[in-house]
């Protein structure tokens, strides 16, 4: 079992050295996708800003609150990205055979698939996200305590993985409709509705559906929901640990259905 | 011309052969639509009006929003970067059309594509939810059709000049996202304008993105007097020939560029 | 002992079918006409430890296909392979690790690094030991002499020296067997040549199973002692190049010149042409050798000079392709 781990940490070691020299061969992208990210998520929150300013809250949920929720989303959503972002060209690997080489090789290919691609430049999305972050804990009155650090990572891995999950589970579509169609800004409109705004701005169903059925509301909204005192939780435990709970499972259905459709690439092929 | 026409219709023919991506564009674009409509009305909360603007316009703008955001999608910055990256750029100039005429071509043809498969049942869908998102009255219509053509010109050719950044810099991913942000902030497709503090809209009112989203939804839902959408549609089009003359220059610029360098 | 044993081996495609036009993108939208393809059929060969084989036939003929069963990236839709008795289907880790693949068109390098930094990645990956991976990137480095290239970004590398590249980091792990589809395709004649001495001195060295598809018959007849021609996803030749020579092109022409215009005959050898002091025979190898022959004709009349034609290897192949069409 030690000796499994310490294979695939020796490789992933490997993978990300090798990732993260490729993506520094070309500096201007890291330097274009600092300030891409800078902006993105600082002209994202001036607007949400600007919408309480004239509206007062949104949902119920006044500005401070609404900041914190931004930040844990915002930081998330960079984790992903750093861990996962292979997983947008997942259709154009069916649709080119890309996968061939990684099932040539005497290793898992999801494994292989996942590591192959650990994006550096990802980090540059966390850099807005721990200042939006800092603003929101210092304007909720976040205190430093053991509860809270456990609760944010809770959150933070459970968001990451709960966001991978949703790729993988979309880029493994492709492996049954063999087109190329890339869904990454759509999850992504869809994470941004659901994780940086309140649920309960949704109806009834809609968060029923998203608390269920389809469980991006764990990405933030139930955890922070927990981390900062507010009433009204759907199930009595601690909402980070569900969230973990959440992101682990998907994560893991994800795979399986990542699986199933590798079997279906190697019965196809190209 | 005919050219050009037979590139749309060649468009067309394979863009229904996605049928897949069709079907899975308009679920998640009704979701977006959903969600920003779910979004305005908390934020109004049963307040009548803010910044005199009611909440049914809210919900008329983000629904047109929504459909023109479909049809607003843009490919010839792809065309060009990869035409750029794979060396193709050389042959292509060599070719007895326009080049640029045959990206706006496509462009054009993915647009009708986009209005039968999409926009037409968006809709529909729409109007089963919140009810038929009716322009301010017939003129507004008409004028709203005018300045969204314009708005579309001016979209297209910024996206032709940022493809154009690719004979710079060869490969441009973040470009592209940072393009797309600032539209999606500083156009109002998502949150318009009125909303913005003073200072920023004064000067957002200047730049050219306005006139992509916010203008012609505003003429939509009949937020400006008639006055007032003669003078912005007249700044409208002096932005459009603006760029157009930039386009033109940095056009020759580019394949004089390439020419010498051989591709 | 085989070390490739293919039975009744079918590879089955769906192939939906498009309809023309516009009105026929329309009618795709609602109703898709599928209908099946067979680009393997029933094909059974074993293949022995230590031999090179060519397995050629023309473009769709099925052996890509065949070639990605064997290595474990396709299912077979039926029929069974088993690599030293382990069927790469069915337990793909262990059979690939026993394997190095290089496909001609496509590389497993990293396009934007060193080749060094690919070595090491699969030296972790396949689990080679420190004295064994040096051992290997001595022995793989005399053979193709990476060492000039290795610090080189991949992207920026000829060719030829990323074919050489690619070979040695299929040959890294030690495989038995290596599969090589068009090893030399777009290489020019001089890299070809090396790449051919290459795959002849890992055969010499380490007794490597080689199977390579090709459409570049030099190599073939640089290389194998075996050839697999399939049509069709059909083998319709199996054995060595000179039986089907033998076989499809039995005869061969001896030109002779004689010192004066003269017509000599000879009982198992057909007079084609006489022109002046020239005279073209025509005769079947199994029934008389040139060398018989000249020393016969010799008695008659005094040969000055002698010229052996045989059949062009591209124009046999191509006999063999046609004549299967044909069936």
């Amino acid at each position: 079992m030690i000796k499994i781990i310490k294979y695939h940490v020796s490789v992933a070691a490997a993978l990300i050295r090798e990732s993260i020299l490729s993506r520094m061969e070309y500096p201007f992208m890291l330097i274009g996708h600092v300030l891409a990210n800078c902006i993105q998520w600082v002209v994202g929150f001036a607007t949400i800003k600007f919408v309480v300013d004239s509206f007062g809250s949104i949902g119920g949920w006044g500005y401070e609150s609404l900041a914190f929720l931004y930040g844990m989303s915002v930081l998330s959503h960079g984790l992903a990205v750093v861990l996962f972002i292979q997983t947008w060209y997942m259709a154009h690997c069916v649709v080119e055979g890309e996968y061939d080489m990684f099932l040539l090789r005497p290793m898992g290919v999801l494994f292989q698939f996942l590591f192959e691609d650990f994006n550096l430049i990802g980090i540059t999305d966390m850099i807005p996200g721990l200042m939006v972050f800092f603003y929101g804990c210092s304007k909720v009155h976040m205190t430093v305590s053991f509860t809270n650090v456990c609760m944010i990572l809770f959150t933070l891995i459970g968001g990451t993985l709960i966001r991978g999950a949703v790729w993988i589970f979309c880029g493994s579509l492709s492996f049954w409709t063999k087109s190329t169609a890339n869904f990454t800004d759509m999850v992504g409109a869809l994470f941004e509705r659901v994780s940086m705004y309140p649920l309960t701005i949704y109806p009834k169903w809609a968060q029923i559906l998203f608390t269920f059925f389809l469980p991006l509301a764990w990405i933030t909204f139930y955890p922070v929901k927990g981390i900062l005192g507010m009433e009204g939780s759907v199930i009595p435990a601690p909402m980070a640990a569900i969230s973990l709970a959440v992101g682990v499972v998907m994560f893991a259905l994800s795979c399986g259905l990542f699986r199933i459709g590798m079997y279906r690439y190697e019965s196809a092929g190209s | 011309m005919k050219a050009f026409l037979f590139v749309t219709k060649i468009r067309i023919q394979s863009a229904l052969a996605y049928r897949f991506n069709v079907i899975s564009t308009i679920l998640i674009q009704c979701l977006l639509m959903f969600a920003m409509a779910c979004f305005w009305n908390a934020a109004y909360g049963g307040t009548e009006s803010v910044s005199g603007v009611r909440e049914q316009d809210m919900l008329t703008y983000t629904m047109v929003s929504v459909i023109m955001g479909n049809l607003l999608t843009m490919g010839v910055e792809g065309r060009i970067e990869s035409s750029v990256k794979s060396g193709s750029v050389a042959l292509d100039m060599l070719k007895p059309v326009n080049i640029y005429g045959i990206y706006l071509a496509e462009d054009l043809g993915d647009m009708a594509v986009a209005l039968f498969q999409i926009a037409v049942p968006l809709l529909m869908i729409g109007t089963a939810m919140f009810g038929f998102p009716a322009p301010a009255s017939a003129g507004c219509f008409l004028f709203f059709l005018v300045s969204f053509s314009i708005g579309y010109l001016i979209n297209w050719i910024l996206a032709a000049l940022l493809g154009m950044c690719a004979f710079k810099v060869i490969s441009m991913g973040p470009v592209r996202n940072v393009k797309g942000f600032i539209m999606k902030l500083l156009s109002g497709s998502v949150i318009p304008l009125w909303f913005f503090p003073e200072r920023f809209r004064t000067v957002l009112e200047f730049l050219p993105f306005v006139n992509i989203y916010q203008l012609p939804l505003g003429i939509y839902i009949g937020q400006y007097t008639l006055e007032e959408m003669v003078r912005r549609t007249a700044l409208q089009m002096f932005w459009c020939a603006a760029l157009w003359l930039i386009f033109q220059s940095v056009q020759k610029k580019a394949a004089a560029a390439v020419l010498i360098q051989g591709g | 002992m085989d070390i490739i044993k293919v039975s009744h081996l079918v590879k089955e495609y769906k192939k939906i079918k498009k309809e023309m036009g516009l009105k026929g993108a329309v009618k795709n939208l609602f109703v898709q006409d599928a209908e099946y393809v067979r680009a393997v059929d029933d094909i059974s060969f074993e293949i022995e430890k230590g031999d090179i084989v060519a397995y050629i036939g023309p473009n769709g003929a099925g052996k890509s296909t065949t070639v990605k069963m064997l290595s474990g990236i396709m299912r077979p839709t039926s029929g069974e392979i088993l690599i030293n008795g382990i069927s790469p289907q069915k337990e793909r880790k262990r059979v690939v690790k026993n394997l190095g693949v290089v496909f001609g068109q496509r590389s497993q390098l990293n396009w934007n690094l060193r080749l060094g930094e690919t070595f090491e990645l699969l030296k972790r990956i396949y689990q080679i030991d420190g004295a064994l991976y040096e051992k290997n990137i001595k022995m793989l480095d005399e053979i193709f002499q990476f060492r000039e290239f290795i610090d080189t970004p991949v992207r920026q590398l000829s060719l030829g020296q990323r074919m050489r590249g690619d070979l040695a980091a299929a040959m890294l792990h030690s495989p038995e067997i290596l599969f090589l589809d068009e090893p030399t395709i777009g290489l020019d004649v001089e890299a070809k040549y090396s790449v051919r001495k290459f795959i002849k001195e890992i055969n010499a060295r380490s007794k490597t199973t080689i199977i390579l598809t090709t459409h570049d018959l030099g190599d073939v007849q640089e290389l194998c002692k075996r050839l697999i021609i399939i049509n069709d996803g059909k083998i319709i030749e199996d054995g060595s190049l000179d039986e089907l020579v033998d076989r499809i092109a039995p005869y061969r022409q001896l030109v002779i010149d004689f010192y004066h215009p003269i017509t000599v005959g000879h009982p198992k050898a057909e007079l084609v042409s006489v022109e002046e002091a020239r005279a073209v025979y025509k005769f079947r190898k199994d029934e008389i050798t040139a060398a018989q022959l000249i020393e016969d004709i010799s008695h008659t009349a005094p040969i000055k000079e002698v010229g052996l034609r045989e059949a062009k290897i591209d124009d046999i192949i191509r006999t063999a392709y046609r004549g299967s069409a044909q069936l």
